[in-house]
């Protein structure tokens, strides 16, 4: 028999030892997230966010990485949202388990797994030389939206999943169509589920480098179309760190980077909370 | 044989000339491998209300379920023999099940509203069928409040989120739901084993005025209220196989007064006391 010990000694333990972990990362994520606040929102200016990098990014702005951030994920976004929703939907309401299921779930969940410079090397091959799309914001919005399909579909499965069977018995009861209990009843009960895979994936894209230096290259010019290439801010604060370009700038763009995921976090959980309250 | 219950003063005893709005023959119904309902053969009337009773596990929400197709959403579920209304087949490549389904509502055991405004929830089943101008929903969804005699309760708050209604409302607010979309029969699967004995009455009375209009068959548990409610009943049970057979049907009056059956008389007089 080993030693008994007092479960309310136990539990005071376990107390001490779960608010420590969360307090340590805490601290973390904030030492780190002030840091780099710190050290770059001095550099930020109008001028910065204004205009164009020159001279390889040592002065001027950065507005080109912002806009070919922002297309190069608006483009992931539009074509993944649908494809992965859609083969949720699939999985969940229009097929029964089978084989054909369990393939797709088992090549959602393997593509999850791979690091992005695989993606990068896919895209550079497929988009850029095979189908002739140049290194472009097209095909780095594709390449990305290949990349996070995988997390899209798994987030959207499991939040449909959680709407009550019970809504969909209902709905179809009262004479509904699969379509109509999918759009009326599914989607809405589980937009936030759904919404939250889509905000990661958007994390994942504006995080991303490796894979855009490959399919979207590294251009400095204002991107014009979809077919110009880009630079987004990651890469953009990558090669300013990583060649010794410009430290302030770099720390500037990582600022920016922050400050932007922040937004569109906020901005995408305001939009989810407008739409769940509306409904209920 | 003397019970101490009160039987429905209302009954119609003489249904006979009756039109027969449901049938099942020789239908059987199985999960995957297990045969659920054994050769039921079941004459339901039209504007009556019908009583399904028996042990759990006998199969009465199964064979409930069998009339609106809710066994088509379970995976490996399969009906054989004879289902119709209006002598017209409910399974085949020819039936639309969406026109079916409207023409056959249901009322589940937990009241379910939608997450969404009174409003909403009744309008639900109109706008699935193509109704959007809000004269008709207005006007559709007052009746079916009235009907459900739940108007002068909610009509100060139809935009209010249908959660906030107590539970006996939200069940007459799923009754107006169903009423909304026009059906011609009512099935109920235990309707009352959420609500206390009040808001049990109010949904018997706003059943046996239903039944002016609608065929309601109904499952329940609770034998008064199906003496209480139901013209006919019908005594289901479990075979040694676990399969569900019906034991016997008649008029309610008959089958708890002077059942034919020794197991339905064992059954009734057991669940009295
Ligand atoms: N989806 C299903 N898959 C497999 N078997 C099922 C399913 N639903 C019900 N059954 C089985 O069919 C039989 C009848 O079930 P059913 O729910 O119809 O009984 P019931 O008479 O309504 O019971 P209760 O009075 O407890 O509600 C039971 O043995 C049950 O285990
Ligand atoms: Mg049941």
């Amino acid at each position: 028999m080993g030693i008994r010990v007092n479960p309310r000694t136990t539990q005071k333990i376990a107390k001490v030892v779960i608010w420590s972990a969360a307090i340590l990362v805490l601290l973390l994520l904030f030492t780190i997230i002030i840091y780099i606040l710190s050290k770059g929102i001095p550099h930020i200016t109008w001028q910065f966010l204004t205009e164009i990098p020159s001279d390889m990014g040592k002065s001027g702005g950065i507005l080109s990485a912002i806009v070919g951030t922002l297309a190069v994920t608006i483009v992931a976004i539009v074509v993944a949202t649908p494809l992965g929703v859609g083969t949720a939907f699939y999985l969940t309401e229009y097929t029964r388990e089978s084989g054909v299921t369990k393939i797709i779930r088992f090549s959602a969940e393997s593509l999850a797994g791979i690091p992005s410079i695989v993606y990068g090397l896919f895209g550079f091959i497929f988009f850029v030389t095979y189908l002739k799309l140049g290194w472009s914001i097209l095909s780095g919005g594709l390449t990305l939206a290949v990349m996070i399909l995988p997390t899209i579909i798994r987030t959207s499965e499991e939040a449909i999943r959680t709407v009550p069977p019970m809504y969909r018995e209902v709905s179809f009861s009262l004479g509904g169509t699969k379509w109509q209990t999918m759009t009326k009843v599914l989607i809405p009960s589980a937009l936030p589920g759904i919404a939250t895979g889509i905000i990661l994936g958007i994390g994942r894209c504006v995080a991303e480098t490796a894979a855009i230096i490959l399919t979207a290259g590294s251009a400095l010019q204002m991107p014009t179309s979809l077919f110009s290439p880009a630079r987004t801010l990651a890469v953009h604060f990558y090669i300013l760190a990583s060649e010794g370009i410009s430290l302030e700038n770099a720390y500037a763009t990582a600022a920016i980077l922050i400050i932007l995921i922040l937004l569109i976090n906020i901005g995408a959980n305001l939009l989810v909370n407008r739409v769940v309250a509306k409904r209920r | 044989m003397k019970t101490g219950f009160v039987l429905n003063e209302n009954v119609r005893t003489e249904l006979s000339g009756e039109k027969i709005k449901l049938r099942t023959e020789n239908t059987s119904l199985y999960y995957g491998k297990f045969r659920a309902l054994r050769n039921i053969t079941l004459s339901i009337k039209e504007r009556s209300i019908m009583a399904i009773i028996g042990p759990s596990g006998c199969g009465k929400s199964s064979f409930l379920r069998i009339f609106n197709r809710m066994n088509d959403l379970i995976p490996g579920a399969r009906v054989e023999g004879k289902i119709e209304i209006d002598g017209n087949p409910i399974y085949g490549p020819a039936v639309d099940v969406v026109a079916l389904r409207k023409k056959i509502g249901m009322v589940f055991q937990k009241p379910n509203p939608f997450q969404m405004s009174i409003y909403d929830n009744i309008a639900f089943g109109p706008r699935q069928h193509g109704i959007f101008s809000k004269n008709d929903l207005d006007r559709i969804i007052e009746t079916s409040l009235q009907q459900s005699a739940l108007w002068e309760e909610v009509k100060d708050k139809l935009g209010q989120p249908a959660m906030g209604l107590s539970g006996g409302q939200q069940q007459r607010m799923c009754i107006a739901r169903v009423l909304a979309v026009e059906p011609e029969v009512i099935l109920m699967d235990e309707p009352c084993s959420a609500l206390d004995p009040a808001a049990t009455l109010r949904v018997e009375d706003l059943m046996r005025i239903l039944a002016e209009q609608y065929t309601i068959v109904i499952v329940t548990h609770n034998m008064q209220q199906a003496a209480r409610v139901s013209d006919m009943a019908a005594f289901f049970m479990m075979a040694s196989d676990r399969a569900g057979e019906l034991v016997e049907s008649g008029a309610t009056t008959q089958i708890f007064t002077n059942p034919k059956d020794k197991r339905t008389e064992d059954y009734i007089t057991g669940c009295f006391g």
